[in-house]
């Protein structure tokens, strides 16, 4: 089951009803996990064991370890188990359906696979948190379970920090409010739009792009043109996904992180990384970044260059197995170590073209920096990936030998729907990421408003791609 | 609260439902699909063309009328399968005429089913009232059916197709253009300048698979024909030669092809010998079995001579 | 024994110096996001110059937890006592 399918939307409305029905916090909270539990079941029955599992057993070790001393010895232990879990499902994975983000992004396995890697990163820092005496370990086993495996954000995140989400679990709303309601469906409908409207529209063409069914790569503009798709790809299906996530848990009265803050404004990769998927960096920062950094500091800049090679390194190995990951990883740690470098110079001429003219030339400089890293990100091997550089590199060959007009009417190769379809993607996009700030002021009020949830359900009902059009890839002829 | 949702989605259905019906309208005078040909035109065919790419594009009517002296109609319509040819044909003897022939586009890669893709679903979303058309789709595509039930969503749910197809078909009733742009139904290939220079696929095919509900389809056409008193004419189009020898197994297709032909007493034309097949600049394009325009010609004069002189002739003798 | 008006002074000239910006003033409310140049990429380097300038020191928990420079100021009053 996908979250966004309509599966999942009778599953959240069913556990709504139920939810609202019974007046005690143990109840509702049993009702949360029955539905966590059913949803994860979609997937089959391996994550729901594993999941329950190491949830039971991460917490009666946190509590025993916590008894007898926390030592360092206990820590190594429990954190190799939930590290070799964790990569031993990402490599079965990948042995039977490829690599994680260029298998098909709504495969339900995909899901099943990368929500092991969420919570496992939950129960580690858990386990770090407990050694360092940063708060005492939980004493009630549902909660601890029910963050591991609350359905709303187990494939996908955000990743949650367990006393923040105990803390809303105490205080779960008896009814239905307004604010939440409101709110929480809004979310909803503007996280199915940014998916089914814009990224399952890019999906069909970003398959052309890099899985060689259909030579859409010819010449460098082809290669700029599917990095550029598929970073806003990858921008609007994940950040859909968030609002989701968050959108569903409201309506249970629960606060999620957010996880994307408008990062395709960002002006440097330093703020790339702290606007997009926040939760999940927040907790390399924590756990790997600071560490390091903390541990050489005396050396300075080597200390820095140190923890973001670490941070990067890891970071690209969780992603995924394989060269091309590694490749994305090392182009980060390379911008981020330039971007240390050049700081002060970046600051100055800041001041100099003041912010205005300054984010003209960086948000966009930014935004290529990490598309390109991202050719790397989706390639389905190290040759795809050479074949695209290649191209791209080609410079005599960069722009299709077709005259402008042409390009304008015709574009470069598809047929008309296929262009027209793409060509509206790609404005519905721009106009999101131009009034990006707009709509989320708005979206987060928690009057309803009538016409704007009418809007919104027509809105993507007229432009949801409800079925990708993978199923007729060959019908170009 | 409630009252506010309620309102909220009872504005959007209605909005929808309006929109539905206004896109029905429209889709089915789209004079760029076949469906419209068959609607809003009387065809008065004798001989009806049937078939995905290879028989819209590589069989020409008028070369037909000529040589036959019959009113023929190309029903063909690209990336289609014999499910949809079924409908299609369907729909046309619903609408039109009774044909007396019908050469029907059949080929190994016709029961080759890449991608699930049994029904190209789009082309028939405005006819879903029929209950023939629906029941179809509904095996096909159930995913589809369950989805179309809230409104608008049949036409949402293949968006990148419908939309486009929707924008066209308004755009051609409001300028009032020429219709149909084609009057026998016939597409030319486009001409080779704009598209890509041929490109061998030369390479061994794999994973390919006869799938049995192509042939339950394929018969199902048949059985129509049979029991409307049409007699169908199989064929198939010259394929080049260096793709049929790296794929061999192609032939016991078409064996089993013919075996099928046979059992229903219908001639099976194939012409992968003629002279065409050697010669890779007679194709256009990617696909190793659409013709050129500079071939397109010779092979029709072929085809017509071989069906005229062993169909035509012998039935107008009886 | 410091001042804790000394000990802002202090900072200011430490941070003046790490991060080359001769127009920064501290006061108690400056967080991370005042200063252009003080982030998570410098923050341990920071955090390194004032432990030897001071001559204390801190755990990872406590650098991690300052929230702007009056938790700053607060932590190293109590480590100097």
């Amino acid at each position: 089951m996908n979250p966004g399918s309509l599966n999942y939307f009778f599953l959240l409305i069913g556990t709504m009803v139920i939810f609202y029905l019974f007046k005690e916090n143990k109840s509702k909270q049993s009702i949360l996990l029955l539905a966590s539990l059913l949803f994860l079941s979609f997937f089959g029955i391996i994550p729901v064991i594993t999941c329950v599992f190491l949830s039971i057993l991460n917490f009666y070790f946190a509590q025993q370890a916590h008894k007898g001393g926390y030592g360092f010895n206990k820590l190594v232990i429990i954190n190799s188990f939930n590290v070799i879990v964790l990569l031993a499902f990402r490599f079965v994975n990948e042995l039977k359906m490829g690599s994680l983000f260029t298998a098909p992004l709504i495969g339900e396995q995909f899901i099943a696979a990368l929500g092991i890697g969420f919570y496992s990163l939950q129960n580690i820092g858990y386990q770090i948190d407990v050694y360092k005496k940063r708060y005492f370990p939980e004493e009630s086993l549902l909660p601890f379970i029910l963050c591991n495996t609350f359905f709303t954000r187990v494939s996908s995140g955000p990743i949650l920090n367990i006393k923040v989400f105990n803390t809303s679990l105490s205080k779960l709303p008896i009814r239905l409010k307004e604010e939440d309601f409101t709110v929480g469906l809004q979310r909803i409908l503007v996280g199915l739009i940014k998916k089914i409207v814009i990224a399952e529209r890019f999906s069909y063409y970003i398959n052309l792009y890099f899985d060689g069914i259909n030579p859409g790569v010819k010449t460098g503009y082809d290669v700029v043109a599917g990095s550029f798709l598929f970073t806003l790809q990858l921008y609007f299906d994940f950040s859909g996904y968030m609002d989701l996530a968050i959108g569903s848990a409201r309506m249970f009265g629960i606060n999620l992180n957010e996880n994307f803050n408008m990062p395709l404004r960002s002006q440097s990769v330093s703020e790339w990384w702290r606007r997009w998927h926040i939760t999940l960096i927040n907790w390399f920062t924590q756990y790997i970044y600071y560490p390091v950094a903390y541990r050489f500091r005396s050396k300075r800049t080597l200390a820095t260059i140190l923890a973001i090679i670490s941070t990067f390194g890891i970071s690209s190995v969780w992603h995924g197995f394989g060269i091309t990951y590694l490749i994305w990883g090392c182009l980060h740690i390379v911008y981020l170590i330039v971007e240390n470098f050049l700081k002060k110079d970046l600051i100055k001429l800041n001041e100099k073209l003041t912010p205005y003219y300054y984010s003209l030339i960086f948000t966009p400089f930014t935004f290529m920096m990490v598309s390109f890293s991202n050719l790397f990100f989706r390639s389905n091997s190290l040759q795809d990936a050479k074949r695209l550089l290649v191209t791209l590199f080609d410079l005599s060959n960069f722009w299709p030998k077709i005259p402008f007009v042409t390009w304008l009417v015709h574009g470069v190769h598809w047929k008309m729907q296929f262009l027209l379809s793409l060509r509206i993607g790609v404005i519905f996009a721009l106009i999101y990421l131009f009034f990006e700030h707009k709509i989320i002021t708005r979206l987060n009020q928690p009057k309803f408003n009538v016409l704007l949830v009418a809007f919104m359900i027509i809105f993507l009902t007229i432009f949801g791609v409800f079925n990708s059009g993978t199923r007729f890839i060959y019908m170009n002829f | 609260m409630w009252k506010k949702l309620l309102l909220a989605i009872l504005l959007s259905g209605f909005f929808l439902f309006f929109g539905e019906k206004v896109s029905d309208f429209f889709m089915k005078r789209n004079p760029r699909l076949k469906s419209s040909y068959i609607t809003e035109v009387e065809q008065n065919a004798d001989i009806l063309i049937l078939g995905a790419c290879e028989a819209e594009m590589m069989l020409d009517p008028e070369l037909f009328e000529r040589k036959t002296g019959y009113k023929t109609f190309n029903l063909g319509e690209s990336g289609t399968r014999f499910a949809d040819n079924y409908l299609y044909l369907y729909q046309y003897l619903k609408y039109q005429k009774r044909p007396k022939y019908l050469i029907l586009h059949v080929s190994p890669e016709s029961f080759y089913n890449a991608d699930n893709k049994l029904l190209t679903t789009y082309l028939h979303q405005a006819f879903l009232s029929d209950t023939t058309v629906y029941n179809v789709i509904k095996e096909l595509d159930p995913e589809y059916i369950r989805f179309s039930k809230i409104p608008f969503l049949k036409y949402s749910y293949y968006n990148i197709y419908s939309l486009y197809n929707i924008i066209e078909a308004t755009g051609y009733t409001a300028l009032h253009k020429k219709y149909p742009p084609s009057i026998n139904g016939f597409v030319s290939p486009r001409p080779a300048d704009t598209v890509d220079a041929f490109q061998t696929i030369i390479n061994k095919v794999h994973g390919y698979k006869w799938s049995s509900t192509e042939e339950k389809y394929f018969r199902k056409i048949i059985s129509l024909c049979m029991h409307e008193g049409i007699k169908p004419i199989f064929y198939k189009v010259p394929y080049y030669k260096g793709y049929y020898d790296a794929n061999l197994f192609l032939r016991d297709y078409e064996t089993k092809i013919g075996r099928i032909a046979s059992e229903n007493k219908i001639p099976y034309y194939v012409y992968d010998t003629s002279s065409l097949t050697k010669d890779y600049k007679n194709y256009f394009w990617l696909v190793n079995n659409l013709l050129s325009m500079k071939s397109i010609p010779t092979f029709n004069n072929m085809f017509i001579k071989d069906i005229n002189d062993n169909v035509f002739l012998h039935d107008s003798k009886k | 024994m410091r001042t804790t008006e000394q000990i802002l002074v202090e900072l200011q000239a430490i941070f003046i110096k790490e991060f080359s910006d001769k127009n920064i003033i501290l006061n108690d409310g400056t967080t991370a996001n005042d200063i252009a140049m003080w982030d998570s990429l410098t923050h341990m380097g920071l955090m390194d110059t004032i432990e030897r300038h001071f001559e204390i020191s801190f755990s990872l928990d406590e650098m991690i937890s300052f929230k702007n420079v009056g938790d700053l100021r607060a932590a190293i009053i109590t480590k100097l006592i």
